[in-house]
């Protein structure tokens, strides 16, 4: 009878640490010869402020970094990130002009990538049209 | 009264051994607060561009393969167009041509000559129309790498997304 409890205590002891521990995300395979970058639209920014409270990520199977940065359609620049690391997340971003209200058409956000060497060799980059919906 | 007493002290086992089991297992609550300062905006499609090509000098025997150019996981869109523009290979004011060449997805080769600095568009294409994927390949090569100057050059493919 003790016997049986015991054996009983333990199998519930299993299955209690099999739903409690956190279970582990299979490992991301990573690029060898692309680079992944997200593609957006449309951003909401705050008018007036110079914190964004937004960030950007670099997509975990990425090999290098990635140095986000947004434009105006005139070619004014608002923010260039720092190098972000795969899977990391860049920091909130700060605008150097802060916007009034309203809609900016033909923004850019641009991604300059670089090889993680010493040299931070450049590699091919994207850029992407997206209107600011500045309130 | 054996019986009683092997229950109860199965019972126990079974209740200290589980609270011992999920005190090692849970995480401690924290208590200190965290200030969340930033949010990763969803994207709406995701960019797939290849990384980058190195040109042996002297090499005029093929085509040499780009990569591919694609989109994938849009959302909420029609199309997605990219617009590729290309240098010449350049080091300074010293320029050797190059032949891109591009396809998307069955469609026929087709093929433009850059041969200054200047950063010349090559082509539009939907990597996205209405749920229907494509796929741009890309490819270069020089005809002629005379009258180079020893150096490194450097030619540029910039790829421009726009999503509706």
């Amino acid at each position: 009878m003790i016997a049986l409890g015991v054996l009983a205590a333990v199998l519930l002891i299993a299955a209690v640490i099999m739903i409690t521990l956190p279970k582990e995300s299979p490992p991301v395979e990573k690029l060898t010869d692309s680079i992944d970058l997200p593609g957006y639209t449309e951003l909401t920014l705050k008018a007036g402020a110079a914190e964004q409270g937004i960030a950007f990520q670099n997509p975990e199977q990425n090999f290098c970094y990635i140095q986000p940065s947004l434009w105006l359609a005139d070619g004014t620049l608002l923010w260039r990130g720092q190098l972000i690391a795969p899977g990391d997340v860049g920091d909130a971003v700060t605008l150097i002009h802060p916007l009034a209200a309203g809609e900016y058409k033909d923004a850019v956000l641009r991604y300059d990538c670089f090889r993680m060497d010493e040299e931070k060799t450049p590699l091919n980059g994207a850029t992407g049209n997206l209107t600011l919906i500045v309130q | 009264m054996k019986k009683i007493v092997a229950l109860l002290l199965m019972l126990t086992i079974i209740i200290s051994l589980t609270a011992a089991a999920l005190a090692a297992t849970v995480p401690k609550t924290k208590t200190e607060t965290m200030k969340i300062t930033a949010v990763v905006p969803e994207p709406d499609y995701t960019i797939h561009v290849p990384e980058n090509t190195t040109m042996t000098y002297g090499d005029t025997s093929a085509a040499k393969n780009l990569g591919s150019v694609q989109v994938s996981d849009v959302k909420n869109l029609t199309t997605v167009k990219c617009t590729v523009s290309g240098t010449s290979l350049k080091n300074g004011t010293n320029y050797i041509s190059i032949k891109y060449e591009w396809k998307l997805g069955s469609n026929q080769w087709e093929y433009a000559w850059v041969s200054d600095g200047s950063n010349k568009q090559l082509c539009t294409c939907e990597l996205y129309n209405a749920g229907a994927y494509h796929v741009l390949d890309m490819k270069a090569y020089v005809l002629t790498w005379s009258p180079a100057v020893p150096g490194e050059y450097t030619a540029t493919l910039t790829y421009n997304f726009v999503g509706e």
